[in-house]
């Protein structure tokens, strides 16, 4: 008596064991498809973002062309790519800087009263050139819709 | 001996009841999961659709532009301008004068959803000049001659009127330049083409700089601008 009780028991555990380990195991499996689907999607983005870091590009992101300002003191900000040198050109004033590692920069610079134009160039030490030609005017003559 | 293994079998439909009961546990708190996953996503995508409506209303809003050109086309309540090679209508919202090669700026605001500007102020100005003829030149210099440098077989002389900025270099001359250095500069150029005047010169140290050597954040955020008015 005392022997089947042992072995059944024993087959009783034996048959469970394998069940739960079958299902952690495919559980386990589940969840590793899973990363590894969320690294590949990641991996990809990540590839892309470089891909248009390579890009040498260059924007304004603060002005629009044909912008109509009112006062004369303006902060000029854009992208261009990391470390190039920006050129800013207006009738005026030229300035030079570099953008930062994110490819950022910023002008500070003063309007005329009227139309101003004002032209960017971003460039490297590999000679890469981007350039944008901008109009911007300051006016202080009000003008409602 | 039936009895036996009934009591077997019974056993081992309680184990694997109980190993079962494990994996439900489990599979209940990855559902857990997936549905505070899925909670969330909504909160996302409600708070991108008031952005999406924030961003598209201010999008359409109107905005205050003014346009410039060479008057090309004049008809009752539309003038079309050119400037740089590029025509742009305008649309008129008050009564104007000009006539066919005015030189005109128009202030008023351009309309995204009808992909329409519309001029209430209208100025006629005076043809403006060719603009000063000014370049970027770069390279690696090539010779330093006191203030005179060499760039891309180029002469450039600095002068007291010249921005000069190094990088790494607080009060920079043209003491702290060495060869191989890579040098950016803003010039004017003559009638001829010819290089007039060095307005801004930009200068990252090169190998054999010792600036080049120090610790610079310039990578960090960018450089001051180097500052020239004519």
């Amino acid at each position: 008596m005392k022997k089947e009780v042992i072995i059944a028991i024993i087959i009783g555990l034996s048959i469970g064991l394998i069940f739960t380990l079958g299902i952690s195991t495919a559980n386990k499996a589940l969840n590793q498809q899973k990363a590894k689907k969320l690294t590949t999607q990641e991996s990809g983005n990540s590839l892309k973002s470089s891909d248009n870091n390579q890009q040498k590009t260059l924007t304004v992101t603060s002005h629009e062309n044909f912008d109509l300002i009112n006062q004369s003191a303006l902060t000029l900000s854009g992208i261009a790519w990391p470390n190039a040198v920006i050129a800013l050109m207006t009738e005026t004033q030229t300035k030079l800087t570099q953008a930062d590692s994110e490819g950022i920069f910023t002008f500070t610079l003063n309007l005329i009263k009227g139309f101003n134009e004002i032209t960017l160039i971003a460039t490297d030490e590999t000679n890469a050139a981007q350039t944008i030609n901008l109009v911007l005017t300051y006016s202080t003559s009000k003008i409602e819709l | 001996m039936k009895k036996y293994f009934v009591f077997i079998f019974s056993f081992s439909l309680l184990v694997f009841s109980f190993s079962t009961a494990i994996a439900v546990e489990e599979a209940t708190d990855s559902s857990v999961t997936t549905k505070i996953k899925e909670r969330l996503e909504k909160t996302a995508e409600q708070g991108l659709d008031t952005i999406k409506e924030e961003l598209t209303s201010q999008s359409l809003a109107p905005k205050r532009k003014a346009y410039v050109g060479l008057v090309k086309s004049v008809a009752d309540d539309l003038i079309t301008l050119e400037y740089k090679s590029q025509t742009y209508p305008v649309y008129l919202d008050v009564t104007t004068p000009a006539k066919q090669d005015d030189f005109l700026l128009t202030l008023g605001f351009f309309y995204p959803d009808k992909n329409q500007f519309r001029a209430k102020k209208i100025l006629v100005l005076d043809t403006p000049q060719p603009p000063l003829q000014r370049q970027l030149l770069s390279g690696q210099i090539q010779e330093i001659d006191g203030n005179k440098i060499t760039v891309n077989n180029k002469s450039l002389t600095i002068s007291s009127k010249t921005e000069l900025t190094i990088q790494g270099v607080e009060k920079p001359s043209t003491d702290d330049l060495e060869l191989k250095d890579n040098l950016f500069a803003i010039v004017t150029l003559d009638k001829n083409g010819d290089i007039d005047q060095i307005k801004n010169v930009l200068v990252i140290p090169g190998k054999n700089n010792p600036a080049g050597m120090a610790p610079t954040n310039a990578t960090e955020s960018a450089l001051p601008a180097t500052d020239s008015a004519h």
